[in-house]
């Protein structure tokens, strides 16, 4: 027997007409706008699209030509390297979300201490990194990273009462042995992330902590726990429904981090600091590898996709 | 009365019959990028304003788009239809642009009376295929600039240089501040016999050991704690104008701001010869040119190309040289007053000239990583310019759609 719930496509269709007419003309837009680019670009993956084409779009096809030049390593850039790239980009991924999360709690419960004074001034002052856009203070920390005249050294300079001339930028070096893969620059660029990026897990710290009933923190005091304890079994387990989708979130943010890395380090020196975002720019721009980025587009979409399921895993586990 | 109010009355009528008979000009806007900045970029506003009210139907737009941005914003929106009727910069981009169909011939609008005044090498530098691509507006290259009140008596070779920049650089004064950009050092990379292209246009950067002895030059420069050496053209820009930079390595363009800081402190003059081979500092001589849009229908172009006319003009190429020290194309511009010219004049004599094909577009990178990874201990010379060469090789191979 057919169940009413059953019915074919078309039945559908027909009972909720006026519904896709009004939402037609929205479908067209995004079909335009969204839709065509990425099959657009999906075809581009498999050619050898350059800048002769953008006017004469008839590339000769390469199948998996673009898909193998880059996990080879063939790609005509310098310093290309997918799997230097791809293994970089997931360490300053977790280094970052790490600091942020850290830095991010451990000051909001220090802010939120009952009767502490000015507690309004600090939180405004520690939330400007997030309200002023990134791409200045990117711009701004750029400078401050100059060898000889950046405000780091000069600081340090002062501090340690010697000349201070850490090549921030400039040196593809590893400054800690044990990171051999970690050039200066990465430290400046992880700097200055986490400047940016602690103050929205402090937020969103904060607002968990102010939801934790003080009755809980008053018991536990009256059982005699210690104030590590309150942290480790009261304050974490109670926060941690809100901190889990907010870090998630910081992890896909931080793997596409595209203005830190570009502005500050600029993916140098020698490539040592290039994410997959900005590598995917620069084999267009100016490499001119229509193609190409358009496979290495794909290759980092599927990548996001994966961590993207992993992550609906994990948050649902928590519900 | 009012006869006379009739009379007028009819004159008024008829001649209104003629109003639309008179040709009126169609109102033209003409857009033009470039990257000039400081002196250049007044003289360029003056020129456009003159411009404008001798021709009152044409506006001219100028965008201004810092330097390395600007080859790739034009191929990207050209290439899409789009972009400025005129572009303004060096001839190397003529080969990938002409074939890329980005750029439009200008033969049909230059005729030879016109470019009897130019410099014969300049014209020669903008052909590609046998047409003219481009118009140039100057000729550069880049030489050594000194601030006379650090300098007394310049270096003859590179061994000197050495000494003297070791006896300057005291406190935050420093004797040389090194631009280690391709550009502004291959004057020594040819200097030590390095060829970048075979008679097939293929890359040869590895053979001989000219690349090896320079690259170890620099190494050398750069572990002597009294040079700066850095990729880096704002440093060496801002540190020279403060007086802090005795000597440093750059172009024409940037003269004119020079001499606006410091007076008449400034020096030019060529570089000093390379110690290890005996031979000259030979730089890449270039023109910066005038491009037009493939894209723009013939009226534009002819608007575009008038608007060229005028400002490689006598009277404004005199005004590029006087202010912004441009090395003028146009031979009827009085350049004997100047010695700061003559510095560059003198630096062109061992120059090379730059290759327009489209490989050269393949070499910057490559030969920049070769430099910087010498500089920073991540190869050896020898290894660093065997990678340059493969990456170059394979940078031509992917254009040529192999």
């Amino acid at each position: 027997m057919i169940d009413k719930s059953d019915i074919g496509m078309w039945e559908k269709l027909r009972r909720h007409r006026l519904a896709y007419y009004y939402i037609l003309p929205s479908a067209i837009v995004m079909a335009l706008i969204t839709a065509f680019p990425i099959l657009y670009q999906i075809w581009m993956s498999f050619t050898n699209f350059n800048i002769t084409n953008l006017r004469n779009p008839h590339p000769d096809f390469v199948g998996l030509g673009n898909f193998i030049k880059i996990f080879t390593n063939k790609v005509p850039l310098e310093n290309f390297n997918f799997w230097r790239i791809f293994a970089f980009d997931v360490f300053w991924t977790f280094s970052n979300v790490f600091l942020h999360v850290t830095i991010g709690i451990s000051l909001a419960v220090a802010l939120n201490t009952p009767r502490l004074a000015l507690k309004k001034f600090y939180r405004t002052l520690l939330v400007i990194p997030w309200a002023v856009p990134s791409y200045i203070s990117a711009l701004i920390w750029k400078n401050m990273f100059d060898v000889d005249f950046g405000a780091v050294n000069q600081i340090l300079s002062n501090i340690l009462n010697m000349t201070v001339k850490i090549p921030w930028l400039t040196n593809p070096n590893a400054p800690i042995k044990i990171f051999p893969f970690l050039s200066y620059a990465f430290y400046a660029d992880l700097i200055t992330n986490v400047w940016l990026g602690f103050p929205f897990m402090m937020v969103v710290a904060t607002g968990a902590l102010q939801s934790i009933p003080h009755e809980i923190f008053e018991a536990a005091e009256i059982d005699g726990v210690n104030e590590r304890g309150k942290f480790f079994k009261i304050t974490l387990p109670l926060i941690r429904s809100a901190m889990l989708p907010a870090i998630m979130l910081g992890i896909v943010w931080t793997f596409n981090q595209f203005n830190v890395i570009y502005l500050v380090s600029g993916g140098g020196p020698l490539g040592t600091t290039e994410i997959l975002v900005t590598q995917a720019y620069k084999i267009v721009n100016p490499g001119g590898l229509y193609g190409v980025a358009s496979a290495f587009g794909l290759i980092v979409f599927f990548i996001l996709l994966a961590i993207t399921l992993i992550t609906n895993r994990i948050t649902r586990a928590t519900e | 009365m009012k006869k006379v109010l009739l009379v007028l009355l009819v004159v008024a009528m008829v001649s209104s019959f003629f109003v639309g008979c008179k040709p009126k000009p169609q109102p033209v806007t003409l857009t033009i990028w470039h990257s000039w900045s400081g002196a250049e970029l007044d003289v360029l506003n003056e020129a456009i304003t003159e411009y404008q009210n001798q021709h009152p139907e044409i506006t001219i737009n100028q965008l201004q788009v810092p330097f390395d941005q600007l080859q790739n914003k034009y191929q990207t929106e050209a290439a899409a239809g789009g972009g400025p009727d005129i572009l303004v910069g060096p001839a190397d981009w003529i080969g990938n642009f002409a074939k890329a169909n980005l750029i439009a011939s200008l033969d049909s609008y230059f005729d030879a009376a016109f470019l009897a005044d130019y410099v014969p090498g300049a014209i020669e530098q903008v052909k590609f295929n046998g047409s003219m691509m481009a118009f140039p507006e100057s000729t550069e290259c880049v030489a050594l600039i000194y601030n006379k009140s650090l300098v007394q008596n310049l270096p003859k070779d590179t061994n000197e240089l050495v000494t003297l920049v070791d006896s300057i650089t005291q406190g935050d004064t420093y004797g040389f501040v090194y631009n280690s950009g391709f550009y502004f050092t291959a004057g020594y990379f040819f200097a030590s016999g390095m060829k970048l292209f075979d008679s097939n246009n293929n890359a040869i950067v590895n053979q001989g050991d000219g690349g090896v002895k320079t690259l170890t030059f620099l190494k050398n420069l750069a572990s002597d704690p009294k040079f700066i050496v850095a990729n880096d053209y704002g440093k060496a820009d801002s540190l020279f104008k403060e007086g802090k930079a005795a000597m440093i390595i750059n172009g024409p363009w940037a003269v004119g701001d020079y001499v606006k800081a410091l007076g008449d402190k400034v020096g030019v003059a060529p570089m000093p010869v390379f110690a290890e081979t005996g031979n000259p500092f030979a730089p890449f001589v270039n023109t910066k040119d005038f491009f037009v849009n493939a894209n723009i229908n013939d009226t534009q172009k002819k608007a575009a190309a008038d608007f060229i006319k005028f400002m490689v003009s006598k009277d404004v190429e005199q005004k590029f040289f006087e202010k912004a020290k441009h090395i003028p194309s146009n031979v009827k511009v009085d350049t004997s007053s100047d010695p700061i010219i003559g510095g560059f004049l003198e630096q062109m004599k061992t120059g090379v000239p730059m290759p327009i094909i489209p490989e050269m577009g393949a070499v910057w990178d490559p030969m920049q990583t070769a430099i910087d990874s010498v500089l920073a201990s991540k190869a050896t010379p020898q290894d660093a310019i065997n990678t340059a060469e493969t990456t170059i090789q394979d940078k031509i191979n992917a254009s040529r759609g192999q």
